[in-house]
């Protein structure tokens, strides 16, 4: 073998050599997704949730098959779950920007259909914030609500999983409303 | 006596065969290779369409949404909100969905799970006017309340009006061929998020239209 081919074949050994050990490293450096998920900071209904941006509290669950939310009727084939929330921001003047539903049984619920308002903060004054998410009637005792303060990206920072307290007994009285469930509006300064 | 000849490898057979052919030989070799290969398969016969049929009231179980078909209606004016009296038609199928998804399907990637064949004047409404016929997405509407349905989550049966819209003068079908889609789940190429993408046909079948919209809620 010449010298010069012999070149070209290391040549090509260390590109494909860079290649695989770049593989390498991509697969198992902590660089993914797993690096930036966020920091869940847990809490109980009525248990102020302190986190980097606001200090969040749920004050109130309730729950039903229909609910009016500003005048809209809104019918679902599982149960509107309704949190009240109160948040008092640290450095931002806006709270709660979204929200998610993790049920007891391990399946997530976007917000879809359902509503997420807050009244007007700066830093420092506690907002009302009133988030509706309408989710399959099993999957609700055990479940909690998880709550950001960015609505567009989640990733590495705080966020407030508070346990919603449902349990079973809970469940079936909500499935027994037939009186569309009345959705209260954000409150400045907190939810009464 | 001669030396013995060392056995030629098969590969040396074939390449000194090749070796001295011109291009338009080992072009037309190539050819009927391809020919003699396809013919085992079935030559170049149209390929027989296996997409499996759609029937009405008959769960279609696709991934990641669970669809029924209903019924098929038109309709002037569907009483609810952003679809009031048109000049044209609305073109509705009403069909149940339901997800066994850990996760809510997100609303992008409901619009992809229906589609028509062969309606004429349908209107783009809402995506780029370029876009081919059979291309264009419904807009879902929960029977229930006349609301947009935007995420589904799982667990839950919602009745859904898949609503298209024709234009003025457009023809009024007698019967409409529906397509379901299924989706896979992966990861984005360009952001690296998980995402539902590459829907693709599961059943294609004829749904007769009624003039009025019957189905309720379930």
């Amino acid at each position: 073998m010449s010298t010069s081919t012999r070149n070209r074949v290391a040549g090509v050994l260390l590109v494909l050599a860079a290649l695989a050990a770049g593989r390498f490293l991509d697969e198992n450096l902590p660089a993914g997704g797993d690096s930036l998920r966020p920091y869940d900071r847990h809490g109980l209904v009525q248990m102020a949730v302190p986190t980097r941006w606001a200090d969040v509290e749920a004050v109130r669950v309730s729950g039903a098959p229909q609910v009016i939310d500003r005048d809209t009727l809104a019918v679902s084939p599982g149960l509107w779950v309704v949190v009240e929330v109160n948040a008092t921001p640290h450095v931002d003047p806006f709270t709660i920007g979204w929200a998610e539903l993790r049920g007891g049984d391990g399946r997530t619920y976007s917000r879809g259909r359902g509503s997420l308002l807050c009244s007007a903060t700066n830093p420092g004054l506690t907002a009302g914030c009133v988030v509706t998410i309408e989710a399959a009637p099993e999957s609700l005792p055990g479940s909690s609500i998880a709550l950001s303060g960015n609505a567009m990206d989640q990733r590495a920072d705080d966020m407030a999983v508070i346990d919603l307290g449902i349990t079973q007994e809970v469940v079936d009285h909500w499935l027994t409303l037939t009186d569309p469930l009345e959705v209260p509006l954000p409150v400045t300064g907190g939810q009464p | 006596m001669g030396t013995p000849t060392t056995p030629r490898t098969p590969l040396a057979v074939v390449r000194d065969h090749v070796a001295d052919r011109s291009i338009r030989d080992l072009g037309l070799g190539l050819f009927l290779v391809a020919l003699v290969v396809s013919g085992l398969f079935g030559g170049w016969a149209q390929a027989r369409d296996a997409t499996p049929g759609l029937t009405v009231g008959e769960p279609v179980g696709t991934a990641p949404v669970e669809i029924t078909v209903v019924e098929a209606a038109t309709s002037m004016d569907l009483g609810v909100w952003g679809f009031g009296p048109t000049d044209g038609r609305y073109v509705v199928v009403v069909a149940d969905i339901r997800t066994e998804n850990d996760t809510s399907i997100p609303a992008l990637q409901l619009r992809d799970i229906m589609r028509l064949r062969d309606l004429s004047g349908i209107a783009p409404v809402g995506v780029s006017p370029d876009r081919a016929p059979e291309d264009i997405p419904a807009r879902l509407v929960v029977a229930a309340d006349g609301t947009p349905l935007q995420d589904l989550g799982p667990g839950m049966t919602y009745r859904t009006w898949f609503v298209w819209q024709q234009q003025p003068g457009a023809p009024e079908p007698e019967q409409i061929t529906v397509e379901t889609y299924s989706m896979t789940w992966r990861r984005s190429n360009v952001d690296d998020t998980m995402r539902w993408f590459d829907p693709s046909v599961t059943a294609r079948g004829d749904v007769p239209v009624t003039m009025t919209l019957t189905a309720a809620a379930p």
